[in-house]
């Protein structure tokens, strides 16, 4: 889901889906309120508010507003006089809201899907600020209102300040990724494998939690958020830690432990959340410099590569033009003795001799450096499709995720083995890929998707399809008409579907240009090895 | 076209068909003309004491190439006019070839007709200077042999000065200024004042690129 689409909605539907979720958030972590108020443990709906002002903008601070005000008059039942309630919406919006137009502010710079460290830093900051505030303000008219004695007032404001900080921990930085990301984290057995160990982790904790009281289990906890956050950035730990928290809930719930003090387990749930961000936003921020490098090792690697082109260009040249020079020298020999009747000369006959071998030199060099290139013969022997799209992919995984753009796979099972040259037809398909990409990139306001496809098409051969939702070809391009050598792209060297076309027919197969109407399909067509 | 007269090439080629060619096509110009595979080759043949009147050279060859020939031949101080031929035309290259004093620059596929006018051309410009040389050597000889006053009443003579004017420089009488001019104008075998007035600019000339 893309927050453009939630930006376009009018006001009025907005809150109301805002106000519902709200509610719903605020009822399900109604669990052990403290006092005839109810102050709970974790409140996620503040988390929710944050998340909806910093996607949607200032302009749905209203909302903010009335879902609190709803909501405390809904959920929690009127534990306290409508004017403190009132009031105490209005003292929570207020500071919250002016946090959050501070964190808006275009000085600060604060970039929302949490990128940098720095970013984090400042939403934390923002948050420990504003908290004390909100949470010392609300303690103080629930004591001047006389609903709180003097001796609970540091319990409450500790309760209330740590429930505010983790419900915004855990829920924001979660929703933030979860629409900035696509997908947030990739479904691979590794990622379900560390969810779910850390949810039975949390459970088995909890349990042993309730009956026991041995608190110090809970920094077990801490070994599934590291190892997370090592493998799988920020985005991964954010899924566990909303994970971890909702595995506590519910813990909570099942094991309803009489003397349990879920304030212990909160605070430390604040800490295990605040390293577990910084840990993962600080391994992403690396993957990130990574890429960007990797980046500029494959520019660099393309300067060099046209310059020794420019280089082997002048050595094929100076090899063809040696013979040639030297034939044209005879043949003018030749054309002289002509002209002076020596026909019966025998030097005559072995000039133009001479010139035929020169010009023999000549077209052996270029059978060579057809060898060279590799066109002419190259080394089929059975390949897998799965691997050679397994490859190409590990090679553009980092630009596609840089453009945000997602990969998906449609590979017909059981394909039998390519008869092809496992390099040429990555080059292929590397080449078609970032073809793709480039016209997802053109398109701009498209989805940006990308499906790579291997079925069997005509008996004997297999079909490799790149798929875009990109800007499509010319109407000249399509079909089968054979295309130019010149691109459409301003940057394209032009020569890249030619040669994609050149290597799929010397394989024994053919390459196709198709519009689909959302975007193109340039597919090449493989034969398969004989079993 | 003009024929010469047994002119001696010496052809520098590391490609066996280039040099075939190339010498087959330069003896029916009448040329005489031999081949090297490589430049080391005809420094060799230099310093058993052969003589050529030009040289025709490939620039990229393994070793020594023709720019590396050329220099080792100025450093020899061989004066023999030299020729590249090239098949990838670097302007960059030619203009520090010819600067460096390479007489011509030739492109293959070769045009004979030009590469013929070139080598001919060379020699021509290449004898003409060695002519002139020897001219010049003679006149400072001839210079080196007057007396002191044969040699100060020249200089003042080709100055435009009279008898007269130079009788008083020198505090002699007129006389026996004319006396040393027509001593000094036979032995610089000038007829006229001009003839010996071209000689002193000569000389001068030569002194001043010294």
């Amino acid at each position: 889901m893309r927050a453009s689409r939630l930006r376009t909605l009018p006001l009025l539907p907005l809150g109301a889906l805002y106000t519902c979720a709200h509610m719903l958030l605020d009822w399900l972590s109604y669990v052990h309120p403290f006092g005839s108020f109810g102050l709970t443990p974790w409140n996620p709906s503040t988390g929710l508010g944050f998340l909806m002002v910093l996607l949607l903008g200032k302009r749905t601070l209203p909302v903010f507003f009335v879902a609190l005000i709803i909501s405390n008059l809904l959920i929690r039942g009127m534990p306290v006089p409508m004017w403190v309630a009132l009031a105490e919406s209005l003292l929570v919006g207020t500071g919250y809201g002016t946090a959050l137009i501070a964190l808006l502010h275009p000085s600060v710079r604060f970039d929302t899907s949490l990128s940098s460290v720095r970013d984090l830093f400042v939403f934390l900051l923002v948050l420990v600020l504003s908290s004390v505030v909100v949470a010392s303000a609300y303690v103080f008219l629930l004591f001047i209102a006389d609903l709180l004695p003097a001796q609970d007032v540091p319990t409450a404001l500790l309760r209330y300040w740590v429930g505010d900080m983790i419900g915004v921990t855990v829920v924001t930085p979660f929703g933030l990724l979860a629409f900035s990301r696509e997908p947030l984290i990739r479904l691979e057995w590794e990622s379900v494998f560390q969810i779910a160990s850390t949810l039975a982790l949390t459970i088995w904790v909890a349990a042993v939690f309730a009956r026991h009281h041995q608190l110090q289990l809970f920094y077990l906890l801490f070994l599934p958020v590291t190892w997370i956050a090592v493998r799988s950035g920020v985005e991964g730990v954010s899924v566990a830690l909303m994970s971890i928290q909702l595995g506590l809930v519910l813990a909570l719930v099942v094991f309803p432990g009489g003397t349990i003090d879920v304030l212990d387990f909160q605070a430390r749930m604040l800490v295990l959340a605040i390293t577990g961000l910084v840990a993962g936003v600080l391994v992403s921020e690396r993957r990130a410099a990574e890429a960007r490098l990797r980046m500029n090792q494959a520019a660099l690697a393309q300067v060099s590569r046209l310059g020794s082109m420019g280089e082997l260009a002048a050595a094929i040249a100076h090899e063809i033009n040696q013979p040639l020079s030297a034939a044209s020298t005879y043949t003018g020999l030749v054309a002289e003795s002509l002209e002076a009747e020596r026909l019966r000369d025998p030097g005559t006959r072995d000039l133009a001799l001479k010139a035929v071998s020169q010009i023999r030199r000549a077209a052996d060099v270029v059978r060579r450096l057809r060898t060279l290139v590799r066109l002419g013969r190259s080394e089929r022997v059975p390949t897998s499709a799965t691997t050679i799209i397994g490859e190409t992919i590990d090679l553009v995984r980092a630009d596609l995720e840089r453009e945000k753009i997602v990969v998906k796979f449609d590979l017909e099972p059981d394909l039998p083995f390519l008869m092809a040259d496992r390099l040429q037809i990555e080059q292929v398909l590397l080449n078609l890929i970032r073809n793709a990409a480039e016209a997802i990139v053109a398109a701009e306001d498209r989805r940006r998707e990308i499906i790579i496809q291997a079925n069997r098409s005509n008996p004997g051969l297999v079909e490799l399809s790149v798929i875009d939702t990109g800007t499509g070809f010319a109407s000249s391009f399509a079909g089968d008409v054979p295309f130019p050598l010149s691109s459409t792209k301003p940057e394209g060297l032009g020569i890249g579907l030619s040669l994609c076309r050149s290597i799929a027919e010397a394989h024994g197969g053919a390459l196709t240009i198709r519009n689909t109407g959302s975007g193109a399909r340039v597919s090449i067509s493989l034969p398969v090895a004989e079993a | 076209m003009i024929v010469p007269e047994r002119i001696s090439v010496a052809l520098v080629d590391d490609d066996e068909a280039i040099l075939d060619s190339v010498q087959l096509l330069l003896r029916r110009r009448g040329f005489a003309v031999r081949g090297f595979r490589t430049a080391k080759a005809l420094l060799g043949a230099f310093d058993a004491g052969d003589e050529f009147d030009c040289i025709v050279t490939d620039v990229r060859m393994p070793g020594m190439s023709g720019q590396a020939l050329q220099q080792a031949l100025v450093r020899q101080s061989r004066l023999v006019p030299l020729i590249m031929i090239t098949g990838h035309g670097d302007i960059d290259m030619a203009v520090r070839a010819m600067k460096s004093g390479v007489f011509d620059f030739v492109e293959k596929p070769i045009d004979d007709r030009r590469l013929a006018t070139s080598i001919t051309e060379a020699v021509r410009r290449s004898k003409d200077k060695i002519a002139e040389q020897q001219e010049l050597a003679n006149l400072r000889a001839r210079y080196a042999g007057l007396s002191e006053r044969q040699r100060q009443v020249m200089d003042l003579a080709v100055q435009g000065l009279s008898n007269k004017e130079i009788a008083a420089r020198l505090d002699v009488s007129p006389r026996t200024v004319e006396h040393y001019r027509e001593s000094a104008m036979h032995r610089m075998q000038a007829d006229r004042l001009a003839d010996l007035v071209y000689m002193a600019v000569k000389l001068k000339g030569e002194r001043r690129d010294l």
